[in-house]
């Protein structure tokens, strides 16, 4: 095994430590947060299920897929939490039907789970990165104390750095340059570190997830 | 990959980089200028919050030491009187009562802007007073758990977590319809922790921000935050407000 395939294996299982922290700290941590601890799972989840499908059927699109509806939804649920402080209850509802309504046109109408798709996830990226910035923006004007211990912040700045990422990557394949296997290797080499260095950040935020709920107001 | 490949993956790989360090220093400065901020902010509610408590004491030392001595004397003055006429006399009687009244009045305005028990005393015993008279003239009743030692508090943290207990009651008091409150201080090693709870209807937190319910809250938040201490709530509607707060406890000298 090379070494970009140890870095490959590290990011991908990386997931697994945040995984672990949501499985012991699920009971003690603010039960606004636990979308964010199910999101851990899944996505821990999700790699065992990508691996195990690789090397059975060489391909992980079909779980891939459905992973990414389960992934939006319980994003979204995290930042209607979260935005229930702003009242902003609906604008998640609406965006959550949107998405869930776009992902059955795409995959289920247009195309199938089989097949590889840029649409969905450049649109749920981009959502993502929105309201990422108005989660930041929320935790700057109430957050007094150190806004880098605050889980909420971090979450939602690993979110910004790692979709803006995730979004230009499916932007890239989607305008598909007819370039060989190698270069598509190296492109996605890109997002696996990224994706090692934004999985072990998410690690000490689901640390830092609060257990006891801080009374805070704008000030 | 060839050499026109090469030279894509190069650029892509440069403007990853870009990407990354422009959004990690818009994070990293964002995350200065908000502690600069909030030390200038908490600079600002400290000097706003020590100016009150200033003008609350000369106030209160204006009312007790002037005022209150003055209107004696005028009793005093007036009781000296040689009055025959009867008619006179009521008069005397009631301004008497009037003055008397007044002092009453001075006296408890005085107290409510610096208790002088809690000069005297301490937090422990202000609380006590504070409650004793509230069970006494309100349906509300307040019930105390307090430690029989003092609290191994400063002045300063002793005057600002009384102002917490006053804000809260006074919120419980005109908006909760509660039947109790509960007021519970744990004196630990290196902090104490105080419960203040009432069984009154509650509210949501989230409906607050930017009304005028937050400025009471905004205070107790203030104070708490000049103390360097940690407020946790658990705010619902119709299951009453509890205030869970943690103060840094007064470093005592081993020597």
């Amino acid at each position: 095994m090379n070494w970009q395939n140890v870095v490959k294996e590290c990011s991908v299982f990386s997931v697994g430590i945040v995984a672990i922290i949501a499985v012991v700290r699920y009971k003690k941590v603010l039960k606004a947060y636990r979308p964010f601890l199910y999101f851990a799972m899944f996505a821990f989840l999700n790699e065992i299920i990508s691996e195990t499908s690789i090397k059975f059927f060489g391909t992980n699109t079909v779980n891939y897929n459905i992973y990414t509806l389960v992934e939006s939804v319980l994003v979204l649920w995290q930042f209607r939490n979260w935005g229930l402080q702003q009242a902003k209850k609906k604008l998640y509802v609406i965006i959550g039907v949107l998405l869930v309504g776009l992902w059955i046109v795409e995959y289920l109408v247009i195309h199938s789970l089989h097949e590889v798709s840029s649409i969905y996830l450049i649109c749920y990226y981009f959502i993502l990165i929105f309201l990422s910035i108005d989660q930041l923006n929320y935790v700057l004007i109430t957050e007094r104390k150190d806004v880098l211990k605050n889980s909420r912040f971090l979450i939602s700045a690993i979110f910004l750095i790692s979709y803006t990422y995730q979004a230009i990557l499916e932007v890239f394949f989607y305008i598909d340059l007819k370039a060989s296997q190698a270069f598509y290797h190296y492109v996605v080499f890109i997002f696996i570190i990224v994706n090692l260095f934004m999985n072990l950040l998410l690690a000490l935020a689901a640390l830092w997830i609060p257990t006891k709920q801080r009374f805070t107001l704008p000030y | 990959m060839d050499t026109h490949e090469a030279k894509v993956y190069t650029a892509l790989l440069i403007a990853a980089i870009i990407v990354g360090v422009v959004i990690a220093y818009f994070i990293f400065t964002i995350v200065i200028y908000h502690r600069k901020h909030i030390a200038l902010y908490k600079e600002k509610v400290g000097a706003e919050i020590a100016t009150l408590e200033l003008e609350r004491k000369r106030i209160a030392e204006d009312l007790h030491d002037d005022i209150s001595p003055f209107l004696s004397t005028i009793k005093l003055q007036m009781n000296c009187l040689n009055i025959q006429d009867e008619d006179d006399e009521k008069i005397l009687e009631n301004n008497n009562k009037l003055i008397d009244d007044i002092l009453k009045k001075v006296r408890e305005t005085s107290n409510n802007l610096m208790p002088a028990v809690l000069v005297r005393k301490g937090l422990l015993y202000a609380i006590k007073e504070v409650a004793e008279t509230i069970n006494q003239a309100n349906g509300l009743k307040v019930i105390l758990q307090l430690p029989a030692e003092p609290l191994t508090l400063s002045d300063e943290q002793e005057l600002h977590i009384f102002r917490v207990f006053q804000e809260s009651l006074n919120n419980c008091i005109k908006h909760a319809n509660a039947t109790e409150f509960l007021v519970e201080i744990k004196q630990h090693e290196k902090d104490v922790h105080i419960l203040l709870r009432d069984n009154g209807k509650g509210f949501n937190v989230d409906t607050i921000t930017g009304k005028r319910i937050g400025l009471g809250l905004n205070n107790i938040i203030n104070r708490i935050d000049l103390l360097k201490g940690e407020i946790f709530q658990n705010i619902q509607p119709g299951k009453g407000v509890a205030y869970n707060i943690i103060i840094p406890a007064k470093e005592t000298s081993n020597g």
